[in-house]
């Protein structure tokens, strides 16, 4: 590999770092993702929003494992996209498709993604609990143009 | 070779292959049956048409009005199309009707014109056979369709509401 080559390399590699990194979190930890994905890899990456409905990524979280928890800040409007990214047999192409919903948690109050994947057919799916009276809803998902409405 | 040129042989080639796609969900229904790599298929689903409806108006905004991306690259070549998809259901007491378009916003030059929306890619009609249940009808590609026709299915029957990975659907 010539020099030119493994320099572009190296900027490639170093270009796709930069584009994500972990979410932090906030807390409390009021969220829970149960996800079960086969053969693609599944993420949650998280943007806040703004009075006048800018995003601003926070970060990401790898969803490789059964069930996750973290904090997305209570009474504060964010934006939530979940993503399955796979490749193809012999690594020839890449495809990712997404699905974001605005969430705006309410304090006191746990949240719960149920994120499947399987036979190119997924699902996602968030539900809002009320732990002191034990009752739970589903939130239909909101996308960023019904942001401010 | 000149811009004048070069737009010039842009212009012979794209006519030279123009296709005329079909322009509403009619144009395609009719193209389908003798398309080359075109399919219609039907299905019964034992559910009454108000009840299809209704998935079919939840779910289909939801899941097909999305974009996806597929990169593909080799020792030579590299390609990087973003397709944006747009669904739209048409529900009466009598039919109820699904059209999936989609458009290319980059990575692939459609030789002709293209509907406002983007191409149709599939449509499916329901009509009802009696109170209970319901017939489909899907006209669509014979390859690459598969994983749209079987969201649509787990729709029609109530038995899968996901959604479909729409860059599987070439």
């Amino acid at each position: 590999m010539t020099r030119s080559k493994i320099l572009l390399f190296a900027a490639m590699l170093a270009a796709g770092c930069a584009t994500t990194k972990t979410y932090q979190g906030a807390a409390p930890e009021n969220v829970t993702v149960h996800s079960s994905i086969s053969k693609m890899r599944g993420a949650m990456h998280v943007h806040e929003v703004d009075a006048a409905c800018r995003t601003q990524y926070l970060g990401s979280v790898q969803l490789d494992q059964p069930s996750i928890a973290l904090g997305l800040p209570p009474e504060r409007l964010s934006y939530v996209v979940v993503s399955f990214e796979g490749s193809s047999f012999l690594g020839g192409s890449t495809t990712a498709t997404s699905v974001g919903t605005l969430v705006k948690p309410r304090a006191g109050y746990r949240y719960q993604f149920e994120v499947t994947y399987r036979d190119s057919i997924y699902h996602v799916a968030l539900r809002e609990t009320d732990p002191r009276r034990g009752s739970s809803r589903e939130l239909a998902r909101r996308d960023l143009t019904q942001c401010g409405v | 070779m000149t811009n004048r040129a070069m737009c010039a042989a842009l212009f012979l080639l794209c006519s030279g292959c123009a296709q005329n796609y079909p322009q509403n969900a009619q144009e395609f229904r009719e193209a389908i049956p003798g398309a080359f790599m075109g399919k219609q298929q039907s299905f019964e689903a034992n559910r009454p048409l108000r009840e299809i409806a209704r998935s079919l108006e939840a779910r289909a905004p939801e899941c097909l009005n999305v974009s996806g991306r597929t990169v593909s690259h080799s020792a030579t070549s590299y390609q990087n199309i973003l397709a944006t998809y747009k669904a739209t259901v048409l529900a009466t007491d009598k039919k109820v009707e699904l059209h999936l378009q989609r458009n290319y916003e980059r990575g692939v030059l459609v030789p002709g014109k293209v509907p406002p929306g983007g191409l149709y890619m599939l449509v499916a009609d329901a009509t009802p056979i009696d109170r209970g249940r319901t017939r489909i009808d899907i006209y669509s590609p014979s390859m690459g369709a598969d994983v749209l026709i079987r969201a649509i299915t787990g729709w029609a029957t109530g038995q899968n509401l996901g959604c479909p990975d729409m860059t599987k659907a070439s």
